[in-house]
């Protein structure tokens, strides 16, 4: 006999079924079709016939000199946009967390306007200062260091995330801990390197997987900051999209699709092995 | 009473370990402490009392160095500590949520107070099980704290405390957030570590029999300052004044209106009663002989002093004994002993603590049995307002 149903077993109602689904076709189902036709043989990506497995074009997207220049670069301005993010984040949440000054609401709110502003004003701004402050890095700047204004632009996006991250871990840190390291014998560093720093470990993580991935396929500040030689990844697909969709698009994007995955997975799970619940 | 009297037995306790002189903190208007003075001795247990708010935890940082006094000063065997950084005191603390470090091992909590004073290895590793034994948590050395119970963490702050060897130990309601049963077995338990430690307790409770079953001395503080600084049975055998009284225990009291003092004998005339000759031969402090003023001494009287019998039986001697006709109201079983209500119409009800005996005469008696509640004038207790 069928029971009737309890106030919020919405799984057992059809609608709600059909939304679910939907939900889940409509987020998934155009990457898995993406990373399906990374392996079909035939010379349009955009091709829905199936031609035939084939990994040629992964071979071709990795002896692509452009796009694996791109690649290289997103990847550096990535990890280097994300250490220095965390570290002013870190810096910054500490603090906010804690220090009182004048203003400081005001102070706060401005840490976190990157956030809200729209990402086409950030980029047009910060293209005309860098150009106004004659920062532009020119052609023949050597590499890494051409890539100096978009690591920039990155780290002013998500430098703000990194500190909400963080902000948040630290609002449940137990202030009885540093006083009881402290009355042990602790110094302020040793309390910040013994105690306050393992506490902050899960939200650094956190911080540091939300900037590399905001860095990793930022398109919009970047497209407004970057040269003709410092083509990051999304931008190079970018324009190879507007030439024409070959499978080896589809290629490049599943291996960054694959990337953001294993980093995602082994950030949560560092995350599980180290953070035990925090009770205090 | 007289105050400098010491009531200590002589044998242990009698070198002063830490001298609390005229201390005072303020915080913006809020006055937390005022004026409080106390010498801790040597091995003793010392616990400071006093209901929510009234500034114990004020002075056990101040103590432990987390707060700098307003006025006055600190000695720790003698020498100025007002203000040492509590990284530099010899003196440690059990914190009320315990502050058991989340991410090291049991044995790494209790290691890390001596890896900041540098402590060879193998002392340390010495010390550490040894401390651990002492709080009978050899076997969980290995354990995170998220493995262990609120009883077991609060171990492993005791353990983490005293493996450094302190002066004093503070403890800030270090029974407070365990169980009911657990608790008196905890109260137990941190007197024989206290025994076999030999470190000066300081312990800070709002719970009245905790400070009483434990503590061989007791501070009464109330906003801020101190009311009575005396061993347990002096604390309750001769507070010294109403407030004490009420806090240790329990206290019926009256309002006197005049007393006087004619050849070593005191008399004072009672609202609701008669006039009484008190057990006393000169005024306790704080209480003037004459009309009393608005705020007048008290009689006072505990409920383990009253007996109740039936009106019919014969009553106590008139001329020794203050009495009340009242009725039976609510008899309270409780094992060795029971508490007997007599209700007085609307006049303050008398409780009564009556031990089997007396019980047997009054059990089956119908509520509202009109009975005679008395308590011996010998047991009175005449004390300044609280
Ligand atoms: N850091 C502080 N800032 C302002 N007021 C405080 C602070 N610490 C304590 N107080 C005030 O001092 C008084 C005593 O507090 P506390 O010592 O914590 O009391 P207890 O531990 O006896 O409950 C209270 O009125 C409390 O509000
Ligand atoms: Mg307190």
């Amino acid at each position: 006999m069928k029971e009737p149903k309890k106030p919020f077993e919405y799984s057992r109602k059809w609608s709600m079924r059909w939304v679910f689904l939907t939900t889940m076709v409509f987020l998934y189902a155009p990457i898995i079709v993406l990373i399906v036709f990374s392996f079909n043989n035939s010379r349009r990506g955009g091709n829905v016939i199936w031609k035939g497995f084939t990994t040629k074009y992964y071979a071709k997207a990795f002896a692509n000199e452009e796009l694996m220049l791109a690649f290289a670069n997103s990847m550096t301005i990535a990890v280097t946009s994300t250490i220095i993010s965390v570290f002013l984040g870190a810096m910054t949440a500490v603090f906010l967390w804690r220090f009182r000054f004048p203003f400081k609401p005001l102070a706060e709110g401005l840490v976190s306007l990157p956030i809200i502003i729209p990402e086409i004003c950030m980029g047009v701004s910060l293209a005309m200062f860098f150009s106004q402050m004659g920062w532009w890095t020119t052609g023949d700047t050597p590499w890494p260091f051409n890539l100096s204004n978009i690591i920039l632009a990155h780290i002013t996006f998500s430098f703000p995330f990194a500190a909400m991250v963080i902000r948040t871990r630290l609002q449940n840190f137990n202030r009885e801990m540093e006083e009881a390291a402290k009355d042990l014998g602790a110094s302020e560093f040793q309390v910040f390197r013994d105690i306050l720093l393992p506490h902050m470990r899960p939200g650094l993580i956190a911080a540091a997987l939300l900037s590399f991935t905001l860095s990793l396929d930022d398109f919009v500040i970047t497209f407004f900051t970057s040269g003709p030689n410092t083509v990051t990844f999304p931008v190079k697909i970018y324009s190879m999209v507007r030439f024409s969709i070959t499978p080896e698009i589809n290629a490049a994007s599943t291996v960054l699709i694959v990337l953001t995955l294993i980093l995602t997975f082994l950030a949560l799970r560092y995350q599980r092995l180290t953070d035990g619940p925090d009770r205090g | 009473m007289d105050p400098t009297v010491d009531k200590l037995p002589e044998n242990t306790h009698s070198k002063t370990i830490l001298s609390l002189n005229a201390i005072g903190k303020r915080f913006g208007k809020v006055t937390a402490l005022e004026d409080v003075s106390v010498d801790i001795k040597e091995g003793e247990i010392f616990a400071l009392l006093g209901p929510s708010g009234c500034g114990k935890s004020t002075l056990l940082r101040i103590i432990s160095g987390f707060e700098t006094p307003s006025s006055g000063e600190l000695l720790l065997d003698g020498q100025d500590m007002t203000r040492t950084a509590p990284n530099q005191r010899p003196v440690n603390m059990v914190f009320q949520s315990y502050a058991v470090f989340p991410h090291m091992s049991v044995a790494d909590n209790v290691a890390y107070g001596l890896k900041m004073e540098k402590t060879p290895k193998d002392e340390i590793t010495d010390r550490v099980n040894q401390a651990l034994t002492q709080v009978h948590l050899q076997d969980f050395k290995d354990r995170m704290p998220d493995q262990l119970s609120g009883g077991q963490k609060q171990r492993v702050a005791l353990a983490r405390a005293l493996v450094k060897q302190p002066r004093v130990l503070l403890l800030d309601e270090p029974l407070s957030a365990l169980d009911a049963k657990l608790r008196d077995a905890m109260r137990l338990e941190l007197v024989k570590l206290q025994e076999s430690v030999g470190v000066t307790f300081i312990i800070v409770t709002h719970d009245q029999s905790e400070a009483l079953a434990m503590a061989d001395r007791v501070a009464v503080l109330e906003s801020g300052r101190l009311r009575q600084v005396d061993t347990p049975s002096a604390l309750y055998q001769k507070p010294v004044d109403a407030f004490v009284a009420d806090f240790i225990g329990r206290v019926h009291t009256f309002n006197t209106q005049h007393i006087s003092l004619d050849n070593g004998s005191v008399t004072a005339l009672v609202d609701e009663l008669d006039s009484i000759t008190l057990p006393l031969t000169e005024l306790p402090d704080g209480i003037q002989a004459g009309p009393q003023p608005e705020s007048p001494a008290v009689i006072a009287f505990r409920p383990e002093c009253v007996s109740v019998q039936l009106a019919t039986a014969t009553p106590p001697a008139p001329d020794a004994h203050i009495q009340f006709n009242g009725f039976l109201g609510d008899i309270a079983f409780q094992g060795q002993h029971s508490i007997v209500e007599v209700t007085r119409g609307d006049q303050q009800s008398v409780t009564a603590v009556v031990n089997h005996q007396e019980l047997h005469t009054l059990q089956g008696q119908p509520l509202g049995t009109p009975v005679l509640a008395s308590c011996a004038y010998s047991d009175l207790m005449l004390l300044p307002p609280a």
